[in-house]
């Protein structure tokens, strides 16, 4: 047997947010995969300090651009929990609906910005010279599910009405009516485009699975948003304030983002892992689309097929949501403020459904000022499993002979994209 | 014949046509209307303060300002067409020479948008906007009336030291304003902004932690802690 050995680097891999640069070394018994987030590190936790608990979640919400709600309604939450605030049900419904908008959004633009990965498409670009019609189909789609999110929360990147002390717009129930219905129509639409694309699915890689299965997602509820509880698929159910005890943050020498590990072992987490955790809880439609994708939960490279999925689960579970409260609501929702006071200390954590995963927020306030300030993004969560998979991925195509660079760099950028890391999250 | 022609055809509701050229546009317009009136008739934006139809025509702002063909400046709000003529509203020179008046007009107008009933509707916002004078705050653009104000319930927000024109949803929402637009220019503005902030019980010292959020490397920065300085040393 002839004795291979690899070392390659891919600079800056494609279609994801952010600088993410991947290193591989090894030969076919062994490879050595790196996961360089090599994006500057920020230091958010660290410049909230002894600033006023308010001023957190808006600060926090400027970690991402893309993902700028889940960090706002999360901070918020855990600030809120350590003053010891509790608001109407509500408000908690509406940072609902609004986050689930953006986890419709983000799993629609990274579907496509994926498109190279599983059709013959060789980017963006080409995939709307070769499918027009679906390319504005998705564009479309992408414009309107915006435009619903502004009647929520104004502006979509940075925005500025759902929390506890910025919202200055009160939400209407005619509003409310407007987005179910819309919603709805929406959730049809998006079965059409997961129909259509399902056509046209040739994936690089059809049958790999995970080198780690266990995965994390919030517990409680069908589908929860926000919860007190994670969940992990080895069927450990912990209080989120419990979270130190068992998820572990470590730092590497070749990437600027930490990576975390769970009992000591990678896990992941995102649209896959909600799929196979939650899916009897899924409507009748998005499990049609899964039958109708075929989607192996096994297999990382199917989180974009869970993405789309998803996309038709969210928009009829956030239609019914916004028909029940629009129902409940007399006139209008008023927005609701945190006063400050100097007095105050405690303690808050919370968790909530980011669109690529679990994202923990962690907050400790003395006498009125934030004193620690912890933050674990979904992508962190990822570093080590995509780490381990993409170690697998190369070895297993080794050994199948598939020694050409090109190619492997291929499905090694396939993967990393399949996992939708947001880099700047990453290094927060 | 016992009238002329033209009393003649008053009475019988005849109107005269004049033709004019305004800025290589060729329009007809009746005889006697005013310049400016025409102009706005025909989709020219000329910036007015003081005419009021009907009222006051009394070229006080000479924001209307209008070149001849000759290169002399008018009034257009005063100046009613007679003869088939040429006239230029809008030009760089032309929006140079308003923006100077209209800087001019704002320097004695004692800015204090947060007390003002006419926020969220200010002409002078409008016409700041147009043309690309800055140093009215945020408030001018809040639509929160005074009694409204966030500040009044003890929810800290830069909108009276940050220039308004930003447009952004947290504003025109009736949001706070973290200051991310810069601060505004004018010393007394600033001034009274902190002395107001004093009036409704903020610390002086929060206000700047929050400005440092968006503020820390300007290098005005260091004049509006100058300033804090002195509207806190009015009360030793």
């Amino acid at each position: 047997m002839r004795n291979i050995s690899i070392e390659f680097g891919i600079r800056e891999v494609p279609g994801v947010a952010g600088r993410l640069d991947a290193y591989v070394k090894g030969s076919k018994v062994s490879v050595i995969v790196n996961f360089g987030v090599l994006q500057d590190p920020r230091f958010f936790e660290r410049f909230v300090y002894r600033r006023k608990p308010v001023d957190v979640p808006y600060l926090m919400s400027r970690i991402c651009g893309v993902c700028s709600v889940v960090h706002l309604t999360c901070s918020t939450l855990a600030v809120e929990k350590a003053l010891g605030l509790k608001h109407d049900e509500k408000i908690l419904v509406v940072r609902e609906i609004a986050k689930g908008m953006e986890i419709i959004q983000n799993n629609l633009v990274h579907v496509l910005m994926c498109v190279s990965d599983f059709t013959e498409a060789r980017n963006v670009v080409d995939f709307s010279k070769k499918y027009p019609k679906l390319f504005s189909m998705m564009l479309g789609l992408n414009s309107e599910v915006l435009n619903i999110y502004k009647r929520i929360g104004g502006r979509f990147i940075h925005t500025p009405s759902i929390g506890a002390t910025y919202s200055g717009k009160p939400i209407y129930k005619a509003e409310l009516l407007s987005i179910g219905i819309k919603l709805k129509r929406l959730s049809d639409q998006f079965y059409d485009l997961a129909n259509n694309l399902a056509n046209i699915w040739k994936p690089i890689i059809p049958e790999f699975k995970d080198a780690a299965p266990k995965y994390c997602v919030l517990g409680g509820g069908s589908y929860p948003l926000f919860s007190d509880k994670l969940y992990f698929s080895d069927g450990a159910v912990i209080l989120v304030e419990d979270y130190q005890k068992y998820i572990e943050e470590k730092m590497n020498k070749y990437s600027n983002a930490k990576y975390t590990l769970y009992k000591g072992k990678p896990f992941y987490t995102g649209s896959r892992a909600r799929l196979e955790a939650y899916y009897t809880e899924l409507s009748n439609k998005a499990r049609d689309a899964v039958k109708l994708l075929d989607i192996d939960f096994k297999n990382p490279f199917e989180n974009v097929k869970a993405q789309l999925v998803e996309i038709i689960h969210m928009s009829s579970m956030l239609s019914r949501m916004a028909l029940e409260l629009a129902e409940s609501t007399e006139n209008k929702i008023s927005p609701v403020y945190i006063v400050d006071s100097d007095e105050i200390s405690g303690e808050g954590v919370s968790a909530a459904t980011a669109p690529r995963g679990v994202l923990i927020h962690h907050y400790k306030i003395l006498e009125g000022k934030m004193i620690y300030a912890n933050v674990i993004t979904p992508t962190v969560m990822n570093a080590r499993h995509i780490e381990v998979n993409g170690s697998k991925l190369i070895e297993e195509l080794l050994s199948s002979g598939n020694t050409d660079e090109t190619f492997l760099k291929k499905a090694l950028s396939a993967l990393l994209r399949a996992y939708d890391p947001c880099l700047p999250c990453a290094v927060h | 014949m016992l009238f002329r022609k033209s009393v003649r055809k008053r009475w019988l509701g005849v109107k005269y046509v004049v033709k004019l050229k305004l800025n290589d546009k060729e329009i007809e317009a009746e005889k006697g209307k005013t310049l400016l009136e025409i102009a706005l008739e025909n989709g020219f934006d000329i910036p007015h303060l003081c005419m009021l139809k009907n009222l006051y025509y009394g070229t006080s702002c000479r924001l209307c300002l209008v070149m001849t063909s000759r290169g002399k400046l008018i009034p257009s709000c005063y100046y009613r067409v007679s003869g088939d003529e040429e006239f230029i509203v809008d030009s760089p020179e032309l929006r140079e020479i308003r923006r100077v008046n209209f800087e001019l007009i704002l320097s004695y107008h004692k800015i204090e948008c947060w007390l003002c009933n006419r926020k969220g509707n200010c002409k002078l916002m409008d016409i700041s906007r147009k043309l690309g004078v800055e140093g009215l705050p945020v408030c001018s653009q809040c639509p929160l009336a005074p009694d409204e104000c966030l500040l009044t319930k003890g929810i800290l927000c830069l909108g009276m030291i940050t220039l308004s024109g930003c447009d952004a949803e947290c504003i025109t929402s009736g949001g706070q304003c973290w200051g991310c637009r810069g601060p505004v220019t004018r010393e007394d503005i600033l001034e009274r902004a902190f002395r107001r902030y004093k009036e409704l019980g903020f610390d002086l010292n929060d206000v700047l932690f929050r400005a440092e959020i968006f503020w820390n490397s300007l290098k005005e920065f260091e004049r509006i802690r100058e300033v804090v300085e002195k509207v806190k040393g009015d009360d030793k």
